[in-house]
């Protein structure tokens, strides 16, 4: 279950878990940003600021040509606001698409996964028309890095990529990413630096906190998981007692469940063995629920899905992603439906009225691979009604043979079958 | 990790807020009533079943820029924004529900004091400041969106309410209600900030006389004031509400 989301920022209200960029508990109805207090400045009367303004006019000019060739320095936590000839420029760093919404502090959730990775976006918008002056300002800077600055003697250092463009961000006028692992330490501090041709500093920092998440392994030598029954309790208790952003894996014997099992609550890592010539199957399938708006992947490794002619062999509503399993003999071998994601990879679909079925609608987005499957013998190989997004579907590597149709390309998704085996 | 964790990434804060927030208030909050429907907008109040506590949810296509930029300011003449989601060119955005008297409905019983015509006036200006000072322009000040709480005038509807662009010569669109607009709003040339000093003027004048200036001028001094504020030159009016605040 590798962290995709950003459920990271707790309701201080109420306690729920809200996605980071939210400003809203819309469980309690209370709002959770800081605002500003805007008034309209007072204004002094008009011959007061004549003569005061004559007055302050030549002192300006003494100071100002002492100081206007005197190189500054601007720092701020989360942004800055920077003038020069040109206009006012407002300089923030973000973490999402927003390019006026500033990030001064951030948290993060870091798992077991050897590594997370998340981007540190730098924006640039003209103050006085609000328009993005990226493209403008960045002709003024002469180097741009960044650095963190973390506690001494971590084993993992968090490290950052040289900040460029990143077609991810088309908004953003330098993006950075940022990569840590569950060992890294923090609080620890992202600071970005640019060095003005003009010789001034300009410096925006962000503070970044490490949430460690943990992980549960379920084996059946301690857990009841011999038929589909005790699996089911299992699931049912552990989607009622564990977190929602914790890790679980259930290790499942080389048993055959002869009844659906339903998924729901949370994400669930199921892997399977082989075992005497005998692997972990599903004889009536995998129904997964949507979560609740959770958006945490779970993930099917070195299962058989094993079907008589009917049904759905793993149907999902919630992000799924299957490696290295096996679909044989369902009407529909894999659905995704609803708003969600599923990735299937080096998985193999035989003798399938339809192999993987999209019928999914939405933005949501896990992961462009469809790398190494093999289709063999299905009706329809890969169907795709709708799919989320138009980013581009990667079937490098994916074998197809002996398919009434190969891909059934309904709605014109855009496809990578560069690498891809056709027989 | 991968390149396309980025992508995904990139594509899942975009989406995230806006299908949460909408499961969420389909599950938590229940419709009171549909105040307004366009073609490009819905507009209702709802209520948070737990607490009671209504609310104003809009939705439409196209630019929540200004809502999002009101996001972290606090202003008793504006109502509250307390969530913007986009998921393309649809636009969510939930926002404080300002019960009171509309001013609309009021000048249809009687008209306003001086006093209380300079009140309301100073603190609708305070309201376009902050709005203008976000690079906004209303474009839509008429009495049927100022709500009267208590002693706070509150200028309500940003429907119409779009960033003030420098490059462009005209407006794409003729947006707000016909009598209070500026005449640059019609295509003359572009709407900014001045667009509303107009439909200030326009809204004093009615809150003194009950009539469009052009028929009716309020006396006196206010009228030299909503003479200013109505200017065809947008260059002949106040050069911006804090002016009109200071004339006030």
């Amino acid at each position: 279950m590798k962290e995709r989301g950003t459920m990271n920022q707790i309701c201080p209200h109420c306690g729920a878990s809200l996605p980071e960029m939210a400003a809203f508990c819309p469980h309690c109805a209370e709002s959770i940003n800081r605002r500003t207090a805007l008034q309209t400045p007072r204004r002094i009367p008009g011959r007061l600021l004549r003569a005061g303004a004559l007055l302050l006019f030549a002192a300006a000019l003494v100071v100002g040509i002492c100081l206007c060739n005197r190189p500054q320095t601007v720092d701020g936590m989360g942004e800055v606001q920077y003038t020069d000839a040109d206009g006012t420029y407002q300089i923030l760093i973000g973490s999402g698409p927003d390019r006026f919404q500033s990030v001064s502090e951030m948290s993060q959730l870091a798992g077991d996964e050897e590594g997370y990775r998340f981007p540190s976006r730098l924006y640039i918008n003209h103050v006085e028309s609000g328009a993005n002056a990226k493209d403008v300002f960045l002709k003024k800077v002469q180097s741009a890095e960044v650095a963190v600055d973390q506690p001494a003697g971590s084993s993992s250092p968090i490290v950052c990529t040289e900040p460029e463009h990143r077609d991810f961000a088309p908004e953003a006028a330098l993006v950075s990413l940022i990569d840590y692992t569950k060992q890294s330490a923090s609080p620890a501090q992202i600071i970005w630096t640019l060095q003005m041709e003009s010789g001034d500093t300009i410096r925006i920092r962000m503070n970044l906190t490490l949430i460690p998440i943990h992980t549960y392994d379920y084996h059946p030598d301690s857990e009841d998981m011999s038929d589909l029954p005790a699996l089911q309790a299992l699931i049912d208790r552990l989607a009622e007692e564990t977190d929602q952003k914790d890790n679980v894996n259930l290790y499942l014997p080389a048993v055959v469940y002869t009844e659906p099992l339903i998924l729901h609550g949370r994400s669930f890592n199921l892997i399977g063995c082989e075992e005497n010539g005998r692997r972990t199957t599903f004889a009536a399938g995998i129904q997964m629920r949507n979560m609740d708006g959770g958006n945490w992947i779970s993930y099917f490794t070195g299962l058989d899905f094993v079907g008589d002619g009917t049904g759905v062999g793993l149907s999902t509503a919630a992000r799924a992603w299957a490696k290295e399993c096996r679909f044989t003999g369902w009407k529909t071998a894999v659905l995704c439906y609803g708003t969600t994601w599923a990735n299937t990879t080096d998985c193999t679909f035989t003798d399938n009225g339809a192999g993987l079925y999209y019928n999914a609608v939405g933005n949501c987005v896990s992961d462009t691979h469809f790398t190494g499957n093999t289709f063999t013998g299905n009706g329809v190989a890969v169907r795709l009604e709708n799919v989320p997004t138009d980013v581009e579907l990667n079937f490098s590597g994916s074998v197809f043979t002996g398919n009434e149709t190969d891909i059934d390309n309904r709605c014109n998704q855009a496809l990578n079958i560069a690498d891809a085996v056709f027989s | 990790m991968q390149y396309a964790d980025c992508i995904a990434s990139a594509f899942f804060e975009v989406s995230t807020i806006y299908t949460w927030l909408s499961d969420i208030l389909q599950a938590e909050y229940e419709p009171v009533s549909l105040l307004k429907q366009s073609a490009r907008s819905t507009v209702t109040q709802i209520r948070h079943l737990a607490t009671g506590r209504p609310f104003v949810l809009r939705r439409f296509t196209g630019n929540a820029d200004v809502f999002r930029r009101l996001l972290g300011c606090s202003c008793p003449n504006l109502p509250e924004i307390y969530e913007v989601a986009s998921q393309g060119d649809a636009q969510l955005v939930l926002e404080e529900y300002i019960s009171g008297d509309n001013m609309g409905t009021l000048l249809r019983e009687a008209l306003f004091t001086v006093e209380e015509t300079r009140r309301i006036a100073q603190q609708l200006c305070r309201a376009l400041w902050v709005l203008h000072s976000l690079g906004a322009v209303h474009r839509d000040v008429e009495p049927e969106n100022v709500i009267l709480r208590g002693t706070e005038a509150v200028l309500i509807d940003f429907d119409a309410a779009r960033l003030h662009k420098p490059a462009l010569q005209t407006d794409t669109q003729v947006l707000g209600t016909t009598g209070f607009a500026a005449p640059e709003q019609y295509g003359l040339s572009q709407s900014d900030a001045r667009a509303d000093i107009y439909s200030m003027g326009v809204l004093l004048n009615v809150m003194l006389t009950g009539e469009h200036p052009s028929r009716k001028l309020a006396p006196g001094r206010w009228g030299h004031i909503v003479t200013r504020c109505t200017q065809i030159n947008p260059q002949k009016r106040y050069r911006d509400v804090l002016r009109l605040l200071e004339e006030l």
